[in-house]
């Protein structure tokens, strides 16, 4: 196993070159210029003189093969460069904005996990009746709804009509419990919904097919009650294809809560990303990208070790 | 290698997973029931699209700022948006560009992927690595923020924006093909043709591609579904097909900025989006079934 992981270790180096390459020249061809989007309003006042000596001082006047270097050096030995936009490190931004993210990544993992799982396994023992039609149903409706459109209707119905819960914003939850949780209800539902669907299918398709097997059957031969065989039998045993969901949700962190936080002005990663993308500050994009697929290589990695720990059978070495 | 065994446990796993199924009566034949339903309004939709100029009872782009966020009257059904469009005129019309985005995306998807895979699998050795990891590269760049930043590259417009939601979809594609490809490449068919001395382009083309394409088929259904999405979430945050063409995503834009004073706006595209990929995912899982039951669940 440690071997596989390390060949697995070695097999993102490749990857993660091909991306930083590929980010780094898409980023030179944006017809957005970074000088321009500095100046912002006064960029009618850029003379030339200005504008080559602030491409001196952000480092691209250099060839672009140097500047691939140094920033690729950079990122390697922990600096990440400057937000062109304000002159601070990306490291101390992405910082900032870190924690919001994970928090409201966490908290739809647990909407999905906790509805996808619980509605899966009732639908599953259920079988065939009023309830599983109505929760397979629902699972269906999930998949095929728009994340956005859901959290418009969610912010309609709370936040506009009702007028319950906060649609704008965040706050730390180890900060302040109360207010974190009332402004992360419905980014965490809207996030989750998808995941909660997706994982409900799942858990069904695959519970019941678990519950088949013949070692069920002899867990119910001999004597075993019910709860039990289908807690410690039936469900881990079924899990295998949930956790690749989960694997998939878990590296999509950073890239999947973009439109939501930037429709509930979430201080996460998402929005900064919009923002930084809209303004060509190349820094900001290229370390959010690499750290988004550092995450993804990761949770794949994770989901594949998980496999052979819910399932000794799976050997990873041959 | 690291795809070949994980896919191998997962099929292993999930294959046990969709042998039971097929008892599961009432969910089969529900599926069936629902992939008609999907079907139809499908060529709804595909109707309404084609004919959009003589159904829309106004011109999707004419302005009437005098009556912008009008309620919706006899006059105008859904109402007006803040510059006083006709919204139903716009949904109407917007259904064009969801049903193009999602035809062309798909079709970027197979034009890259089917060769990649039908190649990666074919050659073997180097060739197989180099395209295996430049697409997992595909797969750990997060799939929005990339298609944002190809369209801010290229601009929005509708073959743009397929392109780049096209460039998303293609992974899956290529690893379906590669995966199919390479057991055909084991079969005793295969290897006969070879040892007959057929030429390798004659290999490819008509023993390797067309047994390795049924995969491809249900994808491309299911990814219609994910391109529908994708092109109203770029539209919805701006970077999608520009405006002022009307497309469900912009419309649900409109809808969230003027959400207080006209809330009624955020309603019908939001339905509409969610009926139409609703619809594909239906087909696509009853294509799935009737195509090749084992596969289901897997992608």
């Amino acid at each position: 196993m440690r071997r596989y992981i390390a060949n697995r270790l070695i097999h993102m180096i490749p990857v993660l070159f091909i991306i930083s390459v590929m980010i780094f020249l898409l980023m030179r061809v944006l017809p957005n210029d970074p000088i321009y989007s500095m100046a912002g309003e006064d960029s009618e006042a850029l003379t030339p003189e200005i504008r080559e000596a602030m491409m001196r001082q952000l480092g691209l006047d250099r060839p672009l093969p140097i500047q691939y270097l140094s920033w690729l050096g950079g990122m390697a030995t922990g600096d990440w460069g400057r937000s062109f936009q304000n002159k601070r490190p990306v490291t101390s931004e992405l910082a900032a904005r870190l924690p919001h993210t994970i928090q409201l990544a966490a908290a739809s993992f647990v909407v999905s996990l906790v509805l996808g799982l619980v509605t899966g396994v009732i639908a599953a023992l259920k079988r065939n009746s009023i309830t599983d039609m109505v929760a397979t149903s629902g699972a269906m409706f999930g998949i095929a709804m728009p994340d956005f459109w859901f959290a418009l209707m969610l912010i309609l119905l709370f936040g506009v009509t009702l007028g319950i819960l906060p649609v704008f914003g965040s706050e730390l939850v180890w900060e302040s419990p109360v207010d974190g949780l009332r402004h992360m209800a419905l980014p965490a539902l809207a996030l989750g919904l998808n995941g909660a669907a997706t994982i409900m299918r799942q858990t069904r398709s695959s519970l019941l097919e678990v519950m088949g097997e013949d070692y069920i059957r002899t867990a119910r031969a001999k004597g075993l009650f019910e709860r039990r065989v289908i807690w410690m039998h039936a469900l881990r045993n079924s899990m295998l294809p949930v956790v690749t969901i989960l694997g998939l949700r878990l590296g999509n962190i950073l890239g999947g809560s973009v439109i939501i936080e930037t429709m509930f002005s979430w201080p996460g990663v998402g929005r900064l990303a919009v923002f930084a993308l809209q303004r060509s500050d190349f820094p900001v994009i290229q370390a959010i990208v690499m750290m988004s697929a550092v995450a993804i290589l990761v949770a794949n990695l994770l989901t594949d070790i998980m496999y052979a720990y819910l399932d000794p059978r799976i050997r990873y070495e041959q | 290698m690291r795809e070949s065994d994980s896919t191998t446990a997962r099929t292993g796993a999930i294959g046990r997973v969709l042998d039971a199924l097929p008892s599961d009566n009432v969910k089969q034949l529900l599926q069936h029931r629902l992939s008609a339903i999907g079907l139809s309004y499908i060529s709804l939709i595909l109707v309404v699209g084609v004919f959009a100029p003589w159904i829309a009872p106004a011109d999707p782009l004419a302005i009437d700022p005098i009556n912008s966020l009008k309620a919706p009257s006899l006059e105008h059904p859904l109402g007006l948006d803040h510059v006083g469009r006709d919204q139903l005129s716009r949904l109407i019309y917007g259904a064009r560009v969801s049903l193009i985005v999602g035809l062309l995306s798909v079709g970027v998807a197979i034009v890259i992927g089917v060769p990649l895979g039908i190649i990666a699998a074919y050659a073997g050795g180097w060739v197989d690595h180099t395209i295996m990891r430049m697409i997992d590269a595909m797969i750990a760049v997060p799939g929005l923020l990339f298609a944002m930043l190809l369209l801010l590259v290229m601009g929005g417009s509708v073959l743009t924006v397929s392109i780049a939601l096209g460039i998303n979809l293609f992974t899956t594609q290529a690893r379906l093909v590669r995966s199919q490809a390479l057991s055909v490449k084991e079969r005793e068919y295969f290897m006969a043709a070879r040892m007959i001395g057929t030429p390798p382009w004659r290999m490819l083309l008509f023993h390797m591609v067309p047994n390795s394409i049924q995969p491809v088929i249900v994808q491309a259904t299911l990814g219609m579904g994910f391109a529908i999405l994708g092109e109203a979430g770029l539209s919805f945050i701006g970077v999608g097909v520009e405006p002022p063409i009307a497309t469900w995503g912009s419309m649900l834009n409109l809808a969230f900025v003027n959400l207080r004073s006209a809330p009624w706006l955020s309603f019908a595209p939001g339905i509409a989006i969610f009926l139409l990929v609703l619809s594909f995912n239906f087909v696509g899982d009853g294509l799935r079934d009737v195509l090749d039951p084992r596969l289901r669940g897997r992608i």
